[in-house]
């Protein structure tokens, strides 16, 4: 692929203004922001709340993102975790004061301390991993990306070997093509979701 | 899944920093020639020059077997320098019929090495044991010249050509090989400053350099120029070679030596012919090993453009084309089109005679039927005369008959026929009439024929609107309004009255015609049943008969007494007939007929009256006895008293004596 003249999502998306390219890259979004608010312990009303507001200010903030001061995932980490903990701290005001007033229970909603921008943004690398390996899955027939995800999870060749019957050369060279595959997806969609030169 | 289609999949976590970062795995080959140890693996040994070992060697880095040269080990390092010279020259050399050089290089050991294509270990010399065609081995022989004529463009002389160092392989490919003694023209080669020798085929370091059998007798003076043309001589002698199998010189070193400084073309030219090498090519042969490099072909492309011209059969720049060569080389060029030529000419000429043959047998038949046709012809000229003749005489007989026939239809119209009743003629008149219709008769004649109609129709009283219209019977056509009426036929007659009125309206008429009047009322008596009153009818019809006598008169009673009397003689009959119309006077009771001229009284003869007052009329005679059906008293002049023989000649149906009474 020319990556020299062709352009990744992001780009379409932002550049070209191209309303396809940009609701796909919405849902994506989307789908991850769901994620990491879902390990925030709120209630319904207030996740879908959270969820619309980090989207918006995602949308609004993307366009000035400068890749240059920054990594993407790192910018995406901070921003959701901050628009988290604002929507909290004021849902949590907002309850106190309605219980002073109500004189009703005590607060339901509080911060996971856990989730840091670290883990964020480890868990924005699963979920391209987890694009780019759909991917892969669709691309090959037989046993090859079974053989390589036995890898991942940190079987032994030997035992690799033992389970599917097939040979050594069989196996390493399943592994070497799939895993360049899924290498090269990877560098797909970062390239896709991020926007990110990888030069 | 959980609610926003996502789900984590933790083993692929390592993924994403892996593709950022292992390099390795996004290019696995990359890795693998990064690290290749040692890009050559030699194989095996697969020949053996003069200066180098030839291996078959694997290329760890393209994946490929090639062919690896590098001095043999044993070799004077000085040497070294011929190896790199042969490898850098190849290379420059990029044809498809010149062997590729891939790599240049020094190995570990320290020995400079080349790479270059590993082609199978056959040479021309296989090729020709293995007893190709001829048009085969020129083949071979011009891409040869091809590789070289490209080497000389490029200032570039080969002067070592011999079947060893042109590799052929099964699919047609032809590679020239082993430059190691190739130089650059006006320039010294690596090898002039090093001492070659050659024995048999091989080039050895020693005083000569190149193979001997292959060289030109300049190339074995060393003191002597070599330029393209040596490599020209040398190319003769692998087509020698290509031709006849063997090197134009055989022998020790000396006697080749010998024999290629004196360069005897009678012998060549001699060899050549026992191993019946065609005159084109051994003139191109003798012209590419001439002693003389100026009476060598000077360019290579002219030897190679006299080979091919010898495959495609066209006069090379070397033969006398006179025209029985050009028509034997047409013949060769076309050798099917000659022979479906020669084929299709014997064809046509056996066809033509089997033709000819057929078709004088044919013309033999043909001019026998011709004269049974002429015959027949002959006959049919006087079969049609005679045809002719016949219709002629049908026409004739035709034209002959209508006139016979219209005769006799107007003879039976006017009822002259004594022995056929008026009906039978009018019958028979009609049935002739019709039969006329067929005749081929002149056109005049359809008039008379016409007249004949209206007259038939007359007789029948029948006046009908095709008739009248007609305008051919003056009679009728200008009163035809007062008989339009009068549609009558043989079985339904007239009343006496329009009788009458008919007889009248003729008596009126300037123009008499007594003959059709008296035909019209025979045939009317004839037909008719019923006479009652008919004596009027009768006495106008003698009126008519006597129009030219004014003073006759015929009166007419009721009571049936009938008085005629005339000055002149009365006329009973028309003029043609014999028969009185007073025999057909009935149921009367007196007749007085009183007439000054001769009255014979066979005209009463039949006429039905019991009396006859005949006393007024003094010049009666009798000529035939005549008989009265009712006759009882005949009054007579006196004068006829004392005649007998007058009176004997009346009869009666109705009295024995009938009584004469003369006053």
């Amino acid at each position: 692929m020319d990556h020299t003249t062709s352009y990744s999502l992001l780009e379409k998306a932002i550049n070209l203004d191209d309303n396809e390219a940009w609701q796909e890259i919405i849902s994506r979004y989307r789908a991850f922001v769901c994620h990491i608010v879902r390990n925030f312990n709120v209630s319904e009303d207030d996740f879908e709340d959270i969820v619309q507001m980090c989207m918006i200010k995602l949308t609004d903030s993307i366009k000035t993102f400068d890749r240059e001061k920054g990594k993407f995932r790192s910018w995406f980490s901070t921003l959701i975790k901050n628009q988290c903990l604002m929507y909290i701290r004021t849902r949590k005001k907002e309850l106190k004061h309605r219980n002073a007033h109500e004189n009703q229970a005590a607060v339901s909603i509080q911060s996971d301390n856990n989730v840091t921008e670290q883990w964020i943004s480890s868990e924005w690398e699963n979920y391209i991993s987890s694009i780019a390996m759909e991917r892969v899955r669709a691309t090959y027939r037989g046993r090859s990306v079974e053989v390589f995800e036995m890898f991942l999870k940190g079987m032994t060749a030997e035992d690799i070997i033992n389970q599917t019957g097939l040979t050594m050369h069989t196996v390493y060279s399943m592994k070497a093509r799939v895993k360049k595959s899924a290498m090269t997806e990877v560098r797909a969609v970062i390239r896709d979701l991020e926007g990110t030169s990888l030069e | 899944m959980n609610d926003h289609g996502y789900i984590p999949e933790p083993h692929l976590a390592s993924l994403y920093s892996d593709a950022l970062h292992d390099e390795d795995a996004l290019t696995p080959l990359l890795k693998e020639i990064e690290t290749v140890p040692d890009r050559y693996e030699l194989v095996e040994c697969i020949g053996r020059g003069a200066i180098k070992t030839v291996f078959k060697c694997y290329d760890h880095k393209t994946s490929r077997l090639i062919a690896l040269a590098r001095p043999h080990d044993e070799l004077d390092l000085q040497f070294y320098d011929i190896l790199i010279f042969e490898a850098q020259i190849t290379a420059q050399l990029q044809h498809p019929n010149i062997i590729k050089v891939h790599d240049l290089d020094v190995g570990q050991d320290g020995l400079p090495f080349f790479t270059m294509d590993l082609k199978s270990n056959q040479t021309l010399e296989h090729f020709i044991q293995s007893n190709p065609t001829t048009s085969a081995r020129l083949q071979n022989l011009i891409k040869i010249c091809d590789a070289i004529s490209y080497a000389h463009s490029h200032q570039v002389i080969h002067l070592d050509l011999k079947p060893e160092n042109i590799q052929c392989d099964q699919f047609g490919e032809v590679l020239v090989c082993d430059w190691g003694i190739a130089k650059k023209v006006g320039s010294p080669s690596e090898l002039d400053s090093q001492p070659l020798e050659s024995v048999g085929h091989v080039t050895l370091i020693g005083d000569i350099k190149g193979s001997l059998g292959y060289m030109s007798p300049e190339h074995i003076d060393s003191s002597l120029e070599k330029d393209e043309r040596s490599d020209i001589y040398s190319l003769g002698c692998l087509l020698y070679f290509a031709l006849t199998g063997a090197p134009p010189y055989s022998g020790d070193k000396a006697t080749v030596i010998k024999a290629t400084q004196l360069s005897n073309p009678k012998l060549l030219e001699s060899n050549l012919k026992s191993h019946r090498v065609p005159t084109s090519l051994r003139r191109i042969v003798l012209k590419a090993m001439a002693k003389e490099k100026s009476e060598r072909y000077q360019h290579v492309l002219d030897l190679r453009t006299d080979l091919e011209h010898y495959l495609t059969s066209t006069p090379s720049s070397l033969d006398q084309a006179d025209l029985f060569y050009r028509s034997q080389l047409v013949i060769k060029r076309n050798p099917k089109a000659i022979f479906i030529g020669l084929i299709a000419c014997v064809i046509l000429t056996l066809t033509s005679i089997v033709a000819n043959h057929i078709i004088t047998q044919k013309e033999n038949e043909v001019a026998h039927q011709s004269i049974t046709i002429d015959h027949l012809h002959e006959d049919i000229e006087l079969i049609n005369l005679d045809k002719g003749s016949l219709q002629h005489f049908i026409n004739l007989l035709d034209i002959d008959l209508a006139p016979e026939l219209r005769r006799l239809t107007g003879r039976l119209i006017y009822n002259l026929d004594e022995d056929l009743s008026p009906r039978d003629s009018i019958r028979i008149a009609d049935v002739l009439l019709n039969e006329l219709s067929t005749k081929k008769t002149p056109n005049h004649t359809f008039c008379v024929d016409q007249i004949h109609l209206l007259k038939l129709n007359l007789h029948d009283l029948s006046f009908s609107d095709k008739i009248m219209n007609s305008g051919g019977f003056p009679i009728i056509t200008k009163r035809e309004d007062w008989f339009a009426d009068y549609r009558f036929d043989e079985s339904n007659r007239p009343s006496v009255d329009q009788l009458c009125k008919i007889l009248d309206y003729f008596l009126q008429q300037p123009e008499k015609r007594p003959r059709l009047v008296e035909a019209i009322i025979r045939y009317d008596l004839d037909t008719r049943t019923d006479r009652v009153g008919y004596n009027q009818v009768i006495c106008k019809l003698i009126q008519y008969f006597n129009h030219s006598t004014p003073k006759t008169v015929v009166t007419y009673t009721p009571s049936g007494a009938i008085n005629i009397t005339s000055d002149a003689p009365l006329h009973v009959t028309s003029y043609f007939r014999k028969e009185s119309i007073l025999s057909h006077l009935q149921g009367g009771s007196s007749l007085r007929l009183a007439t000054k001229g001769v009255f014979d009284l066979k005209n009463l003869h039949h006429a039905d009256f019991d009396t006859l007052d005949l006393s007024a009329s003094p010049r009666l005679i009798i000529s035939t006895p005549i008989h009265l059906t009712s006759l009882r008293t005949v009054y007579l002049p006196t004068s006829y008293q004392r005649r007998p023989a007058f009176t004997d000649n009346f009869s009666s149906g109705a009295a024995d004596q009938i009584s004469f009474v003369f006053q």
